[in-house]
């Protein structure tokens, strides 16, 4: 795996962290405390650029993208679960230097 | 059509062009006479941080103190305003801080003038520079958190120097959206207290992967404010170690520094570990024979063979040190009760002694937040988590602190600084939750658990915790494929 590949990977796994952490993509309308209600973890991925399919939750902050490589500061992306036309999580990623571990908030629905 | 004189002043008032808006409209949305953003007290250079980022993570269905005041000044200041709520259904929809009452929507069209005039006021009011210079000055006295305006967001917590363009399921040109931090939801801000609120700007990182490989949960110490040691027991049931130096990354190398088992004994259960000070870690763990060994560490003499303090223990142990000269070990015994032992510089350790006559369901966590001082947790017989504290030299009885633990996993505290304690517990869905003693009380009311989140597939075995010094924090958990999981504040 390269750096950059090294990179795109551990952001990838922690916006989808935080997505799972904040219960930012369910798949239907339901029960808050219902686990089934949400886009299990494994089903979740990381998108560059929009959706294919708007859903009917979700925001993101544009431009989307370009994934971050091993010197980049600052990322813009989206978490969805493929086939869900429910929600999905924009979010904004931003780390101090290339050393420090990134930091990923959530771009909120509304 | 009749237009009633209200309505008309209103107009007039505004310099609207009088009837012909007027009756453009409908009589609930007519342009009402303001006057102007709320008067602002008087306020010194101290000023509040900007809010953190603290997304929703609970559902609450009661309007948060600071959001409905907050409220109240917009509707009662600008009367032809709409109030849109601050409550919504937790089943509907994503992520929102309308779920715990933390977060209002003032209505205001952007496509009337006179409304988006008024929202435009509102936004320079809050985001405006105040006499000492403090930039967004109103928005940090009031909490907020972000504000979404018309297609385009404000955050505090990031870039609060730019709005940004805002793509979403709702542009939000109906409304204007204010989401609060806890502290400004809670009115604990200067606005609403008068003076700036001692939350510091620190924030927690995202859940962060940090090793692979464990088959305990973790435990964690912090003799200096730049060294975190970490440990851990391995699958051959060794005791395992990595440390970290503040801007050097973990050592040693890619792997675990094996510090082996007693002889001819492998160690089952968690470890737990304390630091009586600078450049000293007392290691706790149970062995297969039942008893707690110790492994010793100081820097002039390196590691100290394992000793054994006996015992029959059927739990991790725990462990705190209320000074340097002190180490209380506790543990749960095969009637399931606690039993502990204490060290004193120039006596050396006690005996085993009862500690609490009622079976418990879980190790035990122990931490000390000040000399004198201990408190004890542990998992009850309904799941809970129960809590007993000693303080000069004698116990309480128990009291529920609430939650349900998962089976199988350890407590965790740790004291960032004298007074304060943060408690970490797994619950059932995996997922990591905390509670907070600060001073004397709890910080969330009625026994309340935040939601600490967790790796994306489930922390499975309990917490280890440690701070380096009063404005770091550092929590670790293992996941459900071994992995350890980090996740710091600072």
């Amino acid at each position: 795996m390269t750096d950059t590949a090294t990179a795109i990977s551990l952001l990838e796994q922690a916006a989808i962290t935080v997505a799972v952490e904040h219960r930012a993509v369910p798949l239907r309308d339901g029960d808050w405390d219902d686990p089934d209600r949400y886009a299990p973890p494994e089903r979740l991925v990381v998108s560059w650029t929009e959706p294919p399919v708007r859903p009917l939750y979700g925001a993101f902050v544009p431009p989307l993208g370009p994934p971050a490589d091993e010197t980049a500061l600052s990322a813009r992306g989206v978490v969805w679960c493929p086939d869900s036309t429910y929600a999905y999580m924009g979010f904004e990623a931003v780390r101090e230097s290339p050393a420090h571990p990134w930091v990923v908030y959530p771009v909120s629905t509304e | 059509m009749s237009l009633d004189r209200r309505a008309m002043l209103k107009a007039s008032a505004l310099g609207v062009g009088g009837l012909a808006v007027a009756t453009a409209l409908p009589a609930d949305v007519l342009p009402a006479a303001h006057a102007g953003p709320p008067p602002t007290p008087k306020f010194g250079p101290d000023i509040d941080p900007y809010a953190r980022y603290e997304g929703q993570t609970q559902c609450i269905g009661t309007e948060q103190p600071g959001v409905a005041a907050f409220k109240q000044l917009l509707l009662s200041h600008y009367p032809g305003s709409r109030n849109l709520g601050i409550l919504r259904a937790c089943g509907v929809g994503g992520t929102s801080e309308h779920k715990e009452g933390r977060a209002f929507d003032w209505g205001v069209y952007a496509s009337r003038p006179n409304e988006a005039a008024w929202a435009q006021e509102v936004l320079n009011w809050l985001l405006g520079t105040d006499q000492y210079g403090n930039r967004q000055a109103l928005a940090r006295r009031f909490g907020i958190m972000y504000i979404i305006w018309n297609r385009r967001i404000w955050k505090a917590y990031n870039n609060p120097n730019t709005w940004q363009t805002y793509t979403g399921s709702n542009p939000h040109t109906d409304h204007i959206h204010f989401s609060f931090g806890w502290p400004g939801a809670r009115k604990e801000t200067s606005w609403w207290q008068g003076s700036a609120s001692p939350q510091t700007p620190h924030q927690w990182s995202a859940w962060t992967p940090t090793a692979n490989g464990l088959a305990s949960a973790p435990a964690a110490a912090s003799w200096d404010a730049k060294r975190t040691d970490l440990f851990a027991i391995s699958s051959a049931g060794t005791l395992v170690q990595r440390w970290m130096v503040s801007g050097g990354g973990w050592g040693p190398g890619s792997s675990w520094h094996d510090l082996g088992a007693p002889p001819g004994r492998r160690l089952v259960h968690s470890p737990v570990v304390v630091s009586r000070g600078p450049g000293m870690l007392d290691v706790f763990a149970v062995a297969n024979d039942g008893a707690v060994w110790q492994k010793a560490y100081n820097t002039s003499t390196s590691w100290q063979p394992w000793y054994s303090l006996g015992g029959k223990a059927t739990s991790a142990p725990a462990a705190a040190s209320m000074d340097s000269g002190h180490v209380t070990v506790v543990v749960r015994g095969t009637s399931n009760k606690l039993h502990s032992r204490t060290w004193r510089r120039g006596q050396g350790w006690t005996g085993w002694s009862t500690l609490a006559p009622e079976a418990v369901t879980s190790a035990p966590a122990l931490v000390s937040h000040s000399p004198g001082h201990l408190d004890l947790f542990v998992r009850g017989s309904a799941r809970d988590c129960v809590h007993k504290s000693y303080v000069n030299g004698r116990w309480s009885g128990w009291t529920s602190r609430g939650g349900v633990i998962a089976d199988g996993t350890t407590i965790s505290a740790t004291s960032m600084s004298p007074g304060r304690f943060d408690l970490f517990v797994i619950g059932t869905n995996n997922r990591v939750y905390r509670q907070v003693y600060l001073k004397g009380g709890w910080y969330f009311a009625n026994k309340a658990w935040e939601n600490f989140g967790g790796p994306a597939n489930g922390a499975v075995s309990g917490v280890g915790t440690t701070s380096l010094h009063s404005t770091h924090l550092e929590v670790f958990t293992r996941s459900a494929d071994g992995r350890l999981y980090q996740r710091w504040y600072s």
